[in-house]
């Protein structure tokens, strides 16, 4: 326990738990909110036009991240950076992208919404197309406006997509190594460091792997909590849906579906 | 198409950086455009004897078994 004790002590591993949780749920809350606004738009394209926007929104997340991450380093290059130019063009001053904590972290999480939300796209999209048309419809006959069909019909039908998504993604966010290893490696001054980072750096950098090994076990209770109440929630949302269809079953003379009578 | 540009970005850049010679990438123009395209970079990696060794890597494919 000894190692455990000696990370609880060290004022760098508060700061990487710190940095993990800031980069993965603000990477995971916009990856879900531009891969939802994407969805929508991606939907609402005509069937012919679709499939070539499908495919171009997912070059992201298909491209091996060392490749893309490479691609961001060029962009963001102190010397030679391409946004800076850009930003010139405006009379804005040139940006460490990469040199300053602030902006560090900002280039990091920026780069992992990149990769990331095709994937929560295409999720959503799958669980747009498998909503009932009927629903909408009714909605509408009912006098529903566009907010009110998206809160009280769209969302309560991906709630389920959208929780696992957010799940899987909290997941790989958290372990998450490879965009802050070749954009930061960790820097400046360990201010980007994520528990995967600082683990390797500790473990296989610094020789000392024990200590890496505590450091990547100690995501394990976060995530464990994390997987515990969005699972709870999901699967106390399926049974409520369950009891519904039970109830509704068997108010129309009709014995619920998974019975043994239904068989 | 703001997201598509934000989607599609880096691979561009990367596309046109693969077509810049290292003096073009050094040089104070803009990084947006190619003013002299060379495909160099391109007919360098395909005749490296470093790409032979990779290749039968990546499965049974070669260059010799792709000619057959």
């Amino acid at each position: 326990m000894s190692n455990f004790t000696f990370l609880f002590k060290r004022e760098t591993f508060w700061m990487v738990v710190q940095q993990s949780c800031i980069f993965a749920i603000t990477a995971v809350i916009f990856k879900a909110l531009i891969g939802f606004i994407v969805a929508h738009f991606v939907h609402n394209i005509p069937a012919k036009g679709q499939r070539k926007w499908r495919g171009m929104l997912l070059v992201p997340w298909v491209i091996p991240p060392a490749m893309s991450c490479l691609a961001w380093l060029w962009l963001f290059d102190p010397s030679y950076s391409a946004f800076n130019w850009v930003l010139a063009l405006f009379g804005i001053g040139p940006v460490s992208w990469t040199g300053d904590a602030y902006w560090a972290r900002f280039s990091v999480i920026l780069i992992n919404i990149w990769i990331g939300a095709p994937f929560f796209m295409i999720m959503y999209l799958a669980a747009l197309k498998s909503v009932p048309e009927q629903l909408y419809e009714a909605a509408e006959i009912d006098g529903a406006n566009w907010w009110q069909r998206m809160w009280y019909v769209t969302l309560p039908m991906m709630r389920n997509i959208i929780a696992i998504t957010a799940l899987f993604s909290l997941i790989v966010t958290f372990a998450n190594f490879d965009i802050v290893r070749i954009i930061t490696a960790g820097g400046p001054i360990d201010k980007t460091h994520v528990f995967a980072t600082w683990s390797f750096w500790l473990g296989i950098q610094g020789g000392d792997i024990p200590l890496g090994a505590c450091v990547s076990l100690f995501m394990v209770p976060i995530l464990a909590v994390a997987a515990t109440f969005i699972l709870r929630d999901i699967n106390r949302r399926g049974a409520r849906y369950d009891g519904c269809r039970s109830t509704a079953a068997v108010a129309n003379g009709r014995a619920p579906p998974g019975s043994d009578t239904a068989a | 198409m703001l997201f598509a540009i934000f989607f599609l970005l880096p691979p561009i850049y990367m596309v046109i950086t693969s077509l810049k010679t290292s003096n073009e990438i050094s040089a104070a123009t803009s990084p947006w455009w190619v003013y002299h395209p060379t495909l160099e970079n391109y007919t360098g990696l395909l005749t490296s004897p470093e790409l032979s060794d990779v290749l039968p890597q990546l499965g049974d494919w070669s260059p010799c078994s792709a000619s057959r």
